[in-house]
């Protein structure tokens, strides 16, 4: 039985995405975030393989929750998440070589990646299949989203491109500075220490608008 | 009356058991289906690369069986100064269509393209191998090719970037390629270094390292190195070039 406030998908979806982020809220799966941001595109086949894999995992872990024995449920949630990860690397290897050169090891690590296990033991071992679902694609949104803006200034600040193409050259080439530390991991802590604190900043505000209005109102 | 399933140890075992069984089936099958496309998809990476290594054709015009039936009249894998210590197997790269059955002849400098030289080191994390194209008198490359590298992408991995092999090219950043000619005594073939502006002679020797992978640039300096200095000396033992001093 799920519990009695199961939420809906539409909300389990949101919350994964904003409310729960899991990078600047939950602080989860920061070692890919700090690895693969330095280019968009590998950037963006970490997010849809990590998104496929929390999707997927979370529906199958949903779908067999009532028959998983306590005692070997983590066991069983590693299996299936490496099941869906070497499905996205064998996919990749076959279809699109020269890619999975480039990023094999980094796919390999999603299943080590913490929002998957997490997601799997907090919700989809306890919900329904649709709100699991909904639930592990949210967290992949919310970890895409996050990954991807990370990346794009790392990629422009460091490497003046994006997804490979030359943004700051011609007319552009005086404010193309390369910064070295861009490109480099501590780029990434101090680009994503300032986005958690942006999307902080920005949620305690609203919630002290929405706290000035409730006072007005009394 | 519900199903508990943490009530039986034997439910335990064979939950277990059952569901490794059944994964691991469904990524064996999937395993044994795509090992065909697997295979075709890397040699013809190697197959493609090689092609645009020495400029045989537009690989992004070719499809995947030009580019295999481009390959198979136009390079050849040939061993030379067989039988002594400086044996290497290197490639040979024609400028004209060979016959299906002809074998690599490393002499045929007339027809010869270029010699594509395995190279092969470790690199920051792990093993980097690839070709260094040179000319039939081994005195300029023509280009540099890395087929296999765990490099971090982004970083040392942009050595399969077209900034970095330009300087591999003739038009690249050398008007002639690189001058693979016997350097002065204690001096490396290539050096790959800091940005330099200068136009001292040692200039068309000079690559610019990446900056961000200082580890990978020295590493590929060295098997570079290496591996030009075993080429010249088989090529001198294959009687194709004069003995190295």
């Amino acid at each position: 039985m799920p519990p009695q406030n199961a939420p809906t998908p539409m909300q389990a979806l949101r919350e994964q995405i904003w409310g729960e982020n899991p990078i600047f809220r939950q602080v989860l799966g920061i070692c890919s975030a700090l690895a693969v941001t330095n280019r968009m595109f590998n950037t963006l086949l970490m997010c849809g393989g990590l998104m496929w894999a929390t999707t997927m995992s979370s529906l199958t872990v949903s779908v067999m929750r009532n028959y998983i024995p306590r005692r070997v449920r983590i066991m069983v949630s590693v299996l299936i998440i490496a099941v869906y990860v070497i499905v996205v690397d064998t996919v990749l290897r076959a279809y699109f070589t020269a890619v999975h050169k480039d990023i094999a090891a980094y796919v390999g690590l999603i299943i080590t990646n913490c929002i998957v296990l997490g997601r799997l033991e907090a919700f989809a071992s306890k919900n329904r299949p649709l709100a699991s679902l909904a639930d592990g694609l949210g967290a992949g949104i919310g970890y895409s989203i996050m990954l991807l803006s990370v990346a794009l200034i790392r990629e422009l600040l460091g490497f003046g491109t994006l997804f490979g193409y030359d943004i700051l050259s011609g007319p552009m080439a005086e404010y193309n500075a390369r910064w070295v530390i861009m490109i480099m991991p501590p780029g990434a802590f101090f680009v994503l220490a300032v986005m958690v604190w942006l999307s902080r900043w920005w949620d305690l505000r609203r919630e002290n608008a929405a706290e000035a209005a409730r006072e007005a109102a009394k | 009356m519900s199903f508990d399933p943490n009530k039986s140890r034997a439910y335990v075992i064979l939950f277990a058991a059952g569901v490794s069984g059944v994964f691991t089936a469904a990524i064996m099958a999937l395993h044994v289906a795509t090992e065909p496309i697997v295979e075709r998809n890397e040699r013809l990476l190697t197959e493609r690369a090689i092609v645009e290594l020495f400029g045989l054709g537009d690989v992004g015009q070719l499809s995947g069986d030009e580019t295999e039936a481009l390959y198979d009249r136009r390079v050849r894998r040939a061993t030379i100064a067989k039988g002594t210590p400086e044996e290497m197997e290197v490639l040979l790269a024609y400028s004209q269509d060979l016959p299906s059955d002809a074998e690599g002849d490393p002499g045929d400098k007339a027809r010869l393209k270029g010699y594509g030289v395995p190279i092969r080191g470790v690199g920051f994390w792990a093993v980097i191998e690839g070709y260094l194209a040179v000319t039939p008198d081994a005195a300029r490359t023509l280009g540099i090719v890395f087929l296999r590298h765990s490099e971090t992408p982004g970083l040392g991995g942009r050595i399969t970037e077209d900034q970095f092999r330009r300087w591999f090219r003739p038009g690249g950043a050398h008007e002639d390629g690189l001058n693979v000619t016997p350097p002065p005594q204690g001096e490396p073939y290539i050096d790959i270094g800091p940005p330099v502006e200068t136009t001292a002679p040692r200039d068309d020797r000079h690559v610019d390292a990446l900056t961000g992978a200082t580890g990978t640039s020295n590493a590929v300096a060295d098997f570079l190195n290496e591996d030009l200095a075993r080429f010249r000396r088989a090529l001198a033992a294959e009687g194709l070039l004069p003995e190295v001093p």
